[in-house]
């Protein structure tokens, strides 16, 4: 009964972070949600994730993989980009968040959230700009697109500061 | 197999997956557009949320344009008010025309710019004085009847004595018996007739005009209409009250007539008949 719920309202949230994307701008920058939505799921994902051995103990990095291939395809799709560049993009996103905090920092703050949704945004955004350029041919300004990226990310940082990620990490980490 | 090992797979896959998409839609790209058609759902969404977005704006616009429109109404209704103005203004100068081309030479208008500076007595300060010709004791009329007359004279100024203040009297008739009698102030907003008998028949409403035997006003000129009449009490002339035509206190502009000029005397009912006033924009 609580999956269901909960996959439901990740889809709701998935939805709108689509829907409003493309519609919410600042200073002329659309925002990027799902970069956000795919950190906020790898970080409830790692928080979940109960402490164990063997291939369980990656179960938070497949699960956050899943679902920021999921979103890609689904903004691929809806982007008119050649499917396949936000699939990679938000599936090795996921797999970065989750790493991050279970093997590099012991005790998430508000600044390291924030800093690691920086990273992030910024790296989403620079592998989308260069599949774009190098795969589908596509000419970018690049002054302009780091602009775009830099915007994102100051604006996805409050999210960083706000989503508490692996508060539990020791146990997660199993030591 | 370590955890590094199981991420590496995982990276491994999503490359390999993502670079096989990206290779067989490159190969497909009619495929790769018909996927467009899954984003109808977004394009659906989409709609509806700029719908939204777009009634929200509006809504903001709303309450903008009515905080404009108000104040836009604000300015409309000062220019009314400026306009209406500006109507009674017209309409007082054209009975003062109107009064004027019943005077045979003619008269001064002027325009009072103030009450006297002596609040005791009942005076006004009007815009001509005596670089306008303007000399003591000519007759002020306005469209409605007589007002006063110069009590003093400056340059370019001059004050006014009005009908009702107690030192002003003129010498009248009734329009109709033409049985005459002497005006003067009482220091509120009406006169009294004086020096007309008892025996003499006098009704309330009966119209007083000038005589023109003071030697100061012209015969003819309306002065008001008799409001109260009364003969007990009294022992030789009736104690008579007449309101005068020209109300004192709303006085705005006149014409100050030279003691030579003739009026005619062309109304039927008193007063001089006034313009009629023009529709207000309001249409009231």
């Amino acid at each position: 009964m609580k999956k269901p719920l909960q996959t439901s309202l990740w889809a709701l949230a998935a939805i709108f972070a689509l829907l409003l994307q493309p519609k919410i701008t600042v200073f002329g920058v659309p925002l990027n949600l799902t970069v956000a939505l795919v950190y906020v799921y790898a970080a409830r994902a790692l928080a979940t994730q109960s402490g164990g051995a063997g291939f369980t103990d990656i179960t938070a990095e497949t699960r956050a993989v899943s679902f920021g291939a999921v979103i890609g395809l689904i903004e691929d799709m809806m982007s008119g980009l050649l499917p396949g560049i936000n699939f990679m993009s938000k599936a090795l996103l996921g797999l970065l968040s989750v790493t991050i905090f279970r093997d590099y920092i012991s005790q998430w703050t508000p600044f390291i959230g924030a800093a690691v949704i920086f990273i992030v945004t910024i790296l989403d955004g620079v592998i989308v700009v260069m599949m774009c350029q190098f795969v589908m041919g596509i000419a970018i300004n690049e002054y302009a697109a780091m602009q775009m990226i830099l915007t994102q990310s100051v604006i996805n940082l409050p999210l960083g500061c706000l989503i508490r990620c692996g508060h539990n990490i020791s146990d997660i980490r199993g030591q | 197999m370590s955890r590094i090992k199981k991420r590496a797979v995982i990276v491994a896959v999503i490359l390999v997956t993502a670079l096989a998409l990206m290779f067989f839609f490159e190969r497909n790209r009619e495929l790769s557009e018909s996927l467009k058609a899954l984003s109808y759902p977004y394009d659906i969404l989409s709609g509806a949320a700029s719908s939204i977005s777009r009634n929200i704006s509006e809504l903001f616009d709303t309450a903008e344009e009515n905080r404009r429109l108000k104040e836009e109404l604000l300015a409309a209704e000062t220019e009314k008010q400026s306009y209406s103005e500006i109507l009674a203004e017209n309409r007082r100068l054209a009975d003062l025309l109107n009064l004027k081309q019943r005077i045979d030479s003619g008269g001064m208008a002027a325009h009072v710019v103030g009450r006297g500076y002596d609040r005791i007595s009942n005076t006004l300060i009007m815009d001509k004085g005596s670089n306008q010709g303007i000399v003591k004791d000519m007759p002020v009329i306005t469209a409605k009847g007589l007002a006063g007359k110069v009590l003093s004279v400056r340059m370019n100024f001059s004050d006014i004595i009005l009908i009702n203040d107690l030192n002003f009297s003129v010498a009248v008739r009734f329009k109709e018996s033409r049985r005459e009698g002497i005006v003067t102030g009482s220091g509120r907003n009406n006169c009294i007739l004086k020096y007309v008998p008892v025996e003499e028949t006098v009704k309330p409403g009966d119209i007083v005009i000038t005589s023109g035997l003071d030697g100061i006003f012209q015969a003819g000129i309306p002065v008001g209409q008799v409001t109260t009449v009364q003969t007990e009490g009294v022992e030789f002339f009736q104690y008579i009250e007449v309101e005068p035509f020209q109300n004192p206190s709303k006085i705005e502009d006149a014409i100050i007539i030279s003691r030579t000029t003739t009026f005619r005397e062309t109304h039927e009912s008193g007063p001089v008949a006034e313009t009629p006033a023009p529709a207000s924009p309001d249409g009231e």
